[in-house]
């Protein structure tokens, strides 16, 4: 039997001549060209096994860090988690997965450093708005103003560097818009942190932000790292607790919300309320008879998702996530 | 994702997929010709599913299903199924790097003869465990079963080749 696995191995050598493989690729151009794509709206192609031959050369990948399982674990479980996180305040039990999933899957998906300075700015918007929402519940403890004021720092560092960035690159445009966005945005949200006793940006530009390292109430880095660690950690154990509570029902609900355009778990451009719900649903391929059609039934469909949770989600090295849990935001 | 990148990627995707495409197709119809052509026709047939703004998920799998979707189609136009005998007699080229020595050939041929006297789902999980070379686990994606199943299909795949060594020679 060895020897017949050695034969059959000993014809992995056939391919496509080179002359053939480039007579074929022409045809495909020019098919290309006679039919352009119609629909580009709901186009999503979604290559999981492209990602690993993408890696050779430049695409930029999120960190393997523990956020990411996070969310492959908020993923398999019940995507309506993280639409809930987006309501929540410091101190709630989905919060974590606002600040460390939800938002840094935003950073992270955003290639454009334009775009990103933008994102952080919106999400030290977000803070303050955390800050006045939790002051009015009455539930800005110190811990919140420090948890808040923190993170503020970090958004407002961020957006620094980037201006520096492009700075440097020549874009000096760029890193002008950049800055005046953050010195508004200071200008304005330090009156109101004052009033809520949060005087962390009062008297702070750009310039005084980049000078100073820090504007935050703890500055060793020693302590970022502390918190940083003990943050993820929590929020891998909060993530799955509150996770596991909603699974069910949300599984249930979700599987309902059947519909054309979505096939897989796929985020969606995200607008200012956050990740949006998609349905856990996948439609496998079927045998059709001339068309490879993607049309289903609805018990094969629900036998077979609950399969493939079971069995597929990994995260390794290469994100070879097996299941089909994409992420892609355009 | 706009028409431009979606464009690339397909390219891409020929890049990668292309030689293990036809050497699929290959192993199915024996013929290089047809083999090329039914590779061509998977890649435009999925690049008239893209451009119709139809969302893929997994390439590869898509790609497969497209193929053999194809293969299937061809063989029920019933075409007289070419024999491995002739296919050696024209002259049939297999590029690779190993030896092109008597034996060699004669052993190829043996084995692509008893292969293509299996059944045809079980000639496909050796085609594409040995010759394509994709782990069961891969294996089970494209087909869409479980790689249990998929596992235990190999073996009696095997098992059953082994049988046809052993036993006495079709007249083809």
């Amino acid at each position: 039997m060895f020897h017949l696995n050695k034969q059959l191995k000993k014809n992995r050598a056939v391919k496509l001549s080179n002359h053939s493989k480039e007579l074929i690729r022409e045809t495909l151009l020019s098919h290309i060209q006679e039919h352009p794509v119609r629909n580009i709206e709901s186009s999503r192609l979604l290559f999981q096994n492209h990602l690993s031959y993408f890696a050779k050369s430049f695409i930029i990948r999120p960190s393997y860090s523990m956020p990411f399982i996070i969310l492959a674990l908020v993923a398999m479980l019940g995507g309506g988690t993280a639409f809930a996180a987006q309501g929540s305040l410091p101190g709630d039990l989905l919060y974590p997965v606002k600040v460390n999933v939800n938002e840094e899957l935003q950073s992270a998906f955003t290639f454009n450093e334009e775009a990103k300075a933008n994102l952080e700015l919106n999400h030290a918007e977000e803070r303050v708005n955390e800050a006045i929402r939790s002051e009015a519940k009455g539930k800005l403890s110190d811990e919140t103003k420090l948890t808040i004021e923190d993170q503020i720092a970090r958004h407002t560092e961020q957006i620094n560097e980037i201006a520096k960035k492009l700075e440097v690159r020549g874009n000096v445009q760029a890193a002008e818009a950049v800055r005046s966005h953050l010195d508004g945005y200071i200008e304005i949200k330090s009156k109101i942190l004052e009033k809520i006793g949060m005087p962390i940006l009062s008297g702070q530009t750009t310039a005084t932000i980049e000078n100073s390292e820090k504007i935050q109430a703890d500055t060793s880095p020693e302590k970022k790292e502390e918190t940083k660690n003990s943050l993820e950690r929590n929020v891998i154990h909060e993530a799955i607790k509150a996770v596991q509570k909603e699974n069910k029902n949300l599984l249930n609900v979700l599987k309902r919300e059947d519909s054309d355009d979505n096939d897989s778990l796929i985020v969606q451009p995200i607008p200012q309320g956050g990740l949006q719900p998609v349905p856990l649903i996948n439609k496998p391929l079927q045998r059709g008879d001339d068309d490879t059609s993607q049309e289903n039934e609805n018990e094969q469909e629900d036998e077979q998702e609950d399969e493939r949770e079971d069995n597929d989600v990994e995260v390794e090295g290469e994100l070879k996530l097996d299941s089909k849990i994409e992420i892609e935001i355009d | 994702m706009d028409a431009k990148q979606l464009e690339q990627r397909f390219l891409e995707a020929y890049e990668l997929y292309s030689d293990a495409i036809f050497r699929y197709c290959f192993f199915r119809v024996y013929q290089k010709q047809d083999a090329e052509e039914l590779t061509q026709e998977a890649f435009i047939k999925t690049w008239n599913y893209l451009s119709e703004g139809k969302p893929i998920d997994n390439l590869r799998a898509f790609l497969y299903q497209v193929t053999r979707n194809l293969i299937i189609d061809r063989k029920r136009k019933e075409r007289p199924s070419v024999s491995i005998e002739e296919l050696f007699e024209a002259g049939i080229e297999l590029e690779g790097p190993h030896q092109k020595n008597i034996q060699t050939i004669l052993e190829q041929k043996e084995l692509l003869e008893q292969l293509d006297r299996l059944e045809d789902e079980q000639k496909e999980l050796l085609l594409l465990r040995f010759i394509q070379g994709y782990t069961p686990k891969e294996i089970a994606n494209l087909l869409q079963e479980t790689p249990n199943v998929i596992s235990v299909r190999i073996t009696r795949a095997k098992q059953a080749l082994h049988q046809l060594y052993v036993s006495p020679q079709q007249t083809t």
